[in-house]
């Protein structure tokens, strides 16, 4: 492979939904880091994936399709995990595609269940600019605060797994405060997987503005522990503070222990010492191992849902037991009848 | 190709329609306030007396007269200001 050019249609995942538009790239077989622009192709042999295009829809990958995607690093705690190599990811070389927002890297763990966009794909080459630079979603990324902290309240949601329901919970604190009259609010999905469908929810339900981390410069913010991870947060942060808003809703993906959620909360609670915590848990001892692990860190719950509400018994358990507040999500305020839900399939 | 075995689906609540009672419990425990509404309010001169027509209450113009029985109202330079928080 001696790289070529890549034509402007050509299907780009969410990952790089800030990369601008272009008439025509050129990509060269080298080896490719995280947030590297990338050209990847589906083989002929393999099935149909989906992944999530810029605009948030769901997109078919036909087998023999090139598409642009990115190295970068998944640690789900519901679906697959992986990362990239040392060195890079190799021209010519197969990898997976590890999240529909475009995450593609080496498999290390895969979930019982199914996903739609989990798939090898072929590595052909990183994107380069008219002067034969590299392109990288950092390049595109929120850099520097624009103004001083407008001191907008933060109401922080925590989970104590994937998918209990944490988005469902930022939408309701952010249809809370519109429903008190704030008429500007700023979502920020601050650590996990990029989901640019997680984040438009946001904005449908009246969010001014909705960030994740592709907006700062990282597809993801995995793997734990990683070196500098405090720079991308306080980034993060500095900038939605200071945009002139009334309350500031920040969503934590993953559980309490993955995608540097500590270091986040470290980096929040050097900005705020006075946040109002909503955590959707998936069972009450989830609920109490949170209590607890947020309590060694100076951090109270104001508000507990998720699974441990699903049903009354559930909720009064977990209400008595951590002696904080529980309310469901999918039941009316006198927590009696079922208000409308739709479920689908992942 | 792939090579994984792949379970059924799980089910997922993707989207919840909660209710205004709830948004208002949700409201309490966080102690979300309503938002204040702050600014000033320019209210125009009192209404006219029988048969006549009230004067405008252009900015920096005078007062209208009090209606009968009242008293003058402060006379700010720029008509009558009322603040509100």
């Amino acid at each position: 492979m001696n790289g070529g050019h890549l034509p402007a249609d050509i299907k780009r995942t969410s990952a790089l939904r800030r990369v601008p538009p272009f008439e025509a790239l050129k990509f060269r077989p080298v080896f490719a880091g995280e947030g590297d622009v990338c050209a990847f192709e589906l083989p002929r042999g393999a099935f149909p994936i989906t992944v999530e295009a810029p605009s948030g829809r769901a997109m078919t990958i036909a087998p023999g399709d090139n598409f642009l995607a990115t190295p970068g690093y998944r640690e789900s705690t519901r679906w697959v995990s992986g990362g990239i190599p040392a060195g890079g990811l190799a021209p010519g070389e197969q990898y997976w595609v590890l999240a529909d927002c475009g995450i593609v890297g080496e498999l290390r763990d895969d979930s019982p269940v199914e996903t739609e966009y989990l798939s090898r794909v072929r590595y052909l080459g990183t994107a380069c600019g008219e002067r034969g630079e590299t392109l990288n979603i950092r390049q595109f990324a929120i850099t520097g605060a624009s103004a001083r902290d407008h001191d907008a309240p933060v109401y922080l949601v925590l989970g104590t797994s994937g998918h209990v329901g944490k988005t469902s919970a930022g939408v309701a604190v952010l249809r809370a405060l519109r429903s008190k009259g704030h008429s500007t609010v700023i979502a920020l999905k601050a650590t996990g997987t990029a989901s640019f469908e997680e984040i438009a929810r946001y904005q449908d339900f009246g969010a001014a503005h909705a960030f994740d981390c592709i907006d700062f410069g990282l597809p993801t913010t995995y793997p734990s522990d990683r070196e500098g991870i405090s720079d991308t947060f306080f980034n993060a942060l500095d900038f939605c503070l200071s945009l002139s808003a009334e309350a500031v809703v920040v969503e934590c993906g993953g559980d309490l222990f993955g995608a540097n959620v500590p270091e986040f909360l470290t980096c929040l609670k050097a900005r705020r010492s006075d946040l109002k915590i909503v955590l959707a848990a998936a069972d009450v001892l989830g609920a109490l191992g949170a209590q607890r692990t947020l309590a060694e860190i100076g951090l109270a719950i104001s508000l507990i849902t998720g699974p441990c509400t699903d049903t009354p018994t559930l909720r009064e358990r977990t209400q008595a037991r951590c002696g904080i507040p529980a309310i469901n999500l999918v039941r009316n305020a006198d927590q009696g009848t079922q208000s409308f839900l739709a479920r689908s399939p992942h | 190709m792939g090579g994984l075995v792949r379970g059924g689906n799980i089910n997922i609540v993707r989207q919840v329609t909660v209710d205004e009672g709830t948004l208002q419990k949700i409201a309490e425990l966080l102690g979300i306030q309503g938002q204040v509404i702050s600014g000033t309010i320019y209210v125009s001169g009192p209404p006219s007396p029988a048969g006549g027509t009230a004067p405008p209450s252009p900015p920096g113009g005078v007062a209208p007269p009090p209606p009968s029985g009242g008293t003058a109202p402060p006379s700010p330079a720029s008509g009558r200001r009322r603040s509100r928080r």
